[in-house]
C-alpha cells in the first residue's frame, strides 16, 4: 500500500502492534528487522497525517444542476460585512 | 346559528323590543354556540385568587381586554400560579354574565404561553420516536476516532460555528471542515437543517457531522425538537454529534444523535482528537520501538559473542577429547569381553574331560568291583556283629536257666516231696497215710512215709 493512502488510524494501530511484537521478543531477528522497518514507515505515515497543513474551511453548496460541491468559506465575511454576531 | 335581527319585527310592523333578560339570553346562546372551545393568548394584567377557590383573570393585549373565569375544579389541575405580567394561553368557552352585562371566558386550562404547549409537543414527539426505536442505544454508532473531514450544520454567523471551527483548528489543523450554513431558528430552520443533513449524506465525503447551535431560549432551540430534523438525523449514514444550546438543554436531536455534546465547543472536542496528543503517542511508540530494537540487537550480539567464546572455537582439539576417551573405553571393553569368553570355554572343556574319564569301561569295572568289595566287607561285618550278639544272648539265657533250676531252690533250704514214680506232690490230697515219699534235699534224699495228710 502506498504510504500516503494509509489511514492514520491504521498506521497508528499497526505501529502499536509492531511495538507489542518487538516487546514480546519472540520474533526472529530477520522478522524483527522487517517489523522495525515497517514501524518506522508507520510512524512516518502518522506524522505526515498530523503535520498536514492547515485545511481551509469549506462550504457545502449546490450548483445549478443541483450537484453538491464545496467552495472555500470566507470566514472573515461576517465581520467585514459589519454584521452583529448573533448569540447562537 | 345565525340571527337575522332585522327579521324579528313585531306583527304590527314596529320593531321588536326585547326585554333585557331576553336579549341577554340570546347573546348567551349566540356566544356559547359560536365559541364552545377556544384558545386565547394574552398577558395577565390582573389575577385574583378568590376565597371561594375560583380564579379571576384579566388578560390584555394592547387596548383590548378579556375577563377569564376559572372555576375551582378546573384550577385544581393548574400546576403553576398565574401572576400579573405573565403571558398565558387559556382554553375555554365564551359566555356572558347578566349582572355585569359583560362577556367573559370560562376557562378550563391555563398554561404559560409558548413553553407549555411546546413542552407537551416535545413529550409527545419524544414518546413517539422512542416507540419507533430512534433512541435505541443499539443503533448508536461509534464515532470515527480520527476524522479527516467534519461536516457542520449550523448558522454561518453564529457563535456556535466560530467555537467549533476554532477548537477543531486548534486541536488538529489538518482536519477539514465543511459548513452547511443554515438558519437555526424560525419557520425555515427545521427544513434547512434536515436538508443539510441529507445533503451531507448525498455528498458523502465527510466522516462525521456536528449538528447544532449555541444557547438560546427554549423556543429558539425548537428547531432541534422537530420531527423532520429527528428523521434526518435518524436516516444519516454519517455519525452525528448533536450540539444544541447549553449543558442543561436537552432536545429531541440529542436523543437521536449518536452522541450528545453539551455545547458546540464540547462537540468539537469530542469530534477531533488533539494532534499534539497523537504526536506524543506516536513519538512514544517510536521511542519504544527503537529501544526494543536496540535491546534486541544487543542481545543477539551478546549471544554471538558468547558462542564464539565457547571452547569449541577457542581450542577445537579439546572437542575430540571426550570422544577419544570413549574410543579407548570401547577398545578396553572389547578386550575384556574376549578374555572372559576364552576363560569360560577352557573351564567348560575341563569339565567335559572329567565327565568323559568317568565314562571309560575299565573305570566302570573298577568301580563295580570296588562296590562288590565294599558289599562283602559290609556283609562280614554284619555277620560278626550278629554272632557276637547271639553269644551274648546265650550267656544271659544260661544265667537265667541256672536261676530257675530246682536244685538252686533246694540250695536255699526248700525240699521237694515226690512219689516214688517221681510225681512231685503239690497237693496234700494227693496222698494218703502210709504212702511212701521221697524227699529231695539240697544234699541227698530222705525216704519217708505219709503219716497224715492234712488238708
Amino acid at each position: 500500500m502506498a504510504e500516503e493512502k494509509i489511514k492514520f488510524e491504521k498506521a497508528l494501530e499497526r505501529l502499536e502492534q509492531i511495538v507489542e511484537e518487538l516487546e514480546g521478543g519472540n520474533l526472529e531477528l530477520e522478522k524483527s528487522l522487517k517489523a522495525f522497518e515497517e514501524g518506522i514507515k508507520m510512524a512516518r505515515v502518522c506524522h505526515t497525517h498530523l503535520e498536514q497543513a492547515e485545511k481551509k474551511i469549506e462550504k457545502l453548496v449546490k450548483d445549478q444542476k443541483g450537484n453538491l460541491t464545496t467552495q472555500p468559506l470566507d470566514e472573515s465575511e461576517p465581520e467585514e460585512a459589519g454584521q452583529d454576531e448573533l448569540p447562537f | 346559528m345565525a340571527y337575522d335581527f332585522a327579521s324579528t319585527g313585531a306583527p304590527d310592523g314596529k320593531e321588536k323590543v326585547y326585554s333585557i333578560t331576553e336579549l341577554t339570553r340570546l347573546i348567551k346562546e349566540l356566544l356559547e354556540g359560536s365559541f364552545p372551545s377556544v384558545w386565547v393568548e394574552g398577558e395577565v394584567s390582573k389575577a385574583t385568587y378568590h376565597t371561594s377557590g375560583h380564579l379571576y383573570l384579566t388578560l390584555k393585549e394592547e387596548k383590548d381586554v378579556l375577563d377569564v373565569t376559572m372555576w375551582r375544579t378546573s384550577l385544581a389541575r393548574v400546576q403553576f400560579r398565574v401572576e400579573a405580567g405573565m403571558k398565558v394561553v387559556c382554553r375555554g368557552r365564551m359566555s356572558n354574565y347578566g349582572p355585569y352585562g359583560k362577556y367573559n371566558m370560562v376557562a378550563d386550562r391555563v398554561e404559560p404561553a409558548g413553553l407549555g404547549a411546546l413542552q407537551i409537543k416535545f413529550e409527545q414527539l419524544k414518546k413517539k420516536l422512542a416507540a419507533k426505536g430512534y433512541f435505541d442505544e443499539g443503533r448508536k454508532r461509534p464515532l470515527p476516532p480520527y476524522p479527516k473531514t467534519v461536516g457542520i450544520v449550523t448558522s454561518a454567523v453564529g457563535a456556535a460555528f466560530k467555537d467549533v471551527a476554532r477548537i477543531i483548528r486548534r486541536r488538529n489543523p489538518g482536519v477539514k471542515m465543511i459548513l452547511a450554513p443554515v438558519l437555526v431558528e424560525g419557520e425555515q430552520a427545521k427544513h434547512q437543517v434536515a436538508q443539510a443533513i441529507d445533503d451531507f449524506n448525498a455528498y458523502r465525503h465527510v466522516d462525521l457531522l456536528i449538528v447544532g447551535r449555541g444557547g438560546g431560549s427554549p423556543e429558539s432551540l425548537w428547531t432541534f425538537n422537530e420531527e423532520i430534523v429527528a428523521d434526518a438525523i435518524y436516516r444519516s449514514r454519517i455519525p452525528v454529534i448533536s450540539a444544541v444550546g447549553h449543558e442543561i438543554d436537552f432536545t429531541i436531536a440529542d436523543f437521536v444523535a449518536d452522541l450528545r455534546a453539551s455545547t458546540p465547543s464540547a462537540a468539537a472536542e469530542l469530534a477531533v482528537p488533539n494532534a499534539a496528543d497523537l504526536r506524543y503517542t506516536v513519538e512514544q511508540l517510536q521511542r519504544k520501538m527503537y529501544g526494543d530494537m536496540v535491546a534486541l540487537l544487543r542481545e543477539q550480539k551478546r549471544r554471538v559473542a558468547d558462542i564464539i567464546r565457547r571452547p569449541v572455537f577457542t581450542d577445537p582439539a579439546r572437542a575430540f577429547e571426550p570422544n577419544r576417551r570413549r574410543v579407548d573405553e570401547c577398545l578396553l571393553r572389547i578386550a575384556n569381553a574376549a578374555n572372559r569368553r576364552r576363560l569360560e570355554k577352557a573351564q567348560r572343556l575341563s569339565a567335559l574331560m572329567k565327565h568323559l574319564q568317568l565314562l571309560r569301561p575299565s573305570e566302570q569295572i573298577r568301580r563295580k568291583m570296588e562296590h562288590v568289595a565294599h558289599l562283602r566287607e559290609k556283609m562280614e561285618r554284619t555277620v560278626l556283629t550278629l554272632l557276637a550278639h547271639k553269644k551274648q544272648m546265650l550267656a544271659s539265657a544260661g544265667g537265667k536257666l541256672d536261676m530257675l533250676s530246682p536244685m538252686k531252690v533246694l540250695d536255699r533250704g526248700y525240699a521237694i516231696a515226690r512219689l516214688p514214680d517221681g510225681t512231685v506232690i503239690k497237693d496234700a490230697a494227693l496222698v494218703s497215710p502210709g504212702d511212701p515219699l521221697e524227699i529231695l534235699l539240697h544234699k541227698g534224699a530222705i525216704k519217708a512215709t505219709v503219716e497224715k495228710a492234712a488238708v
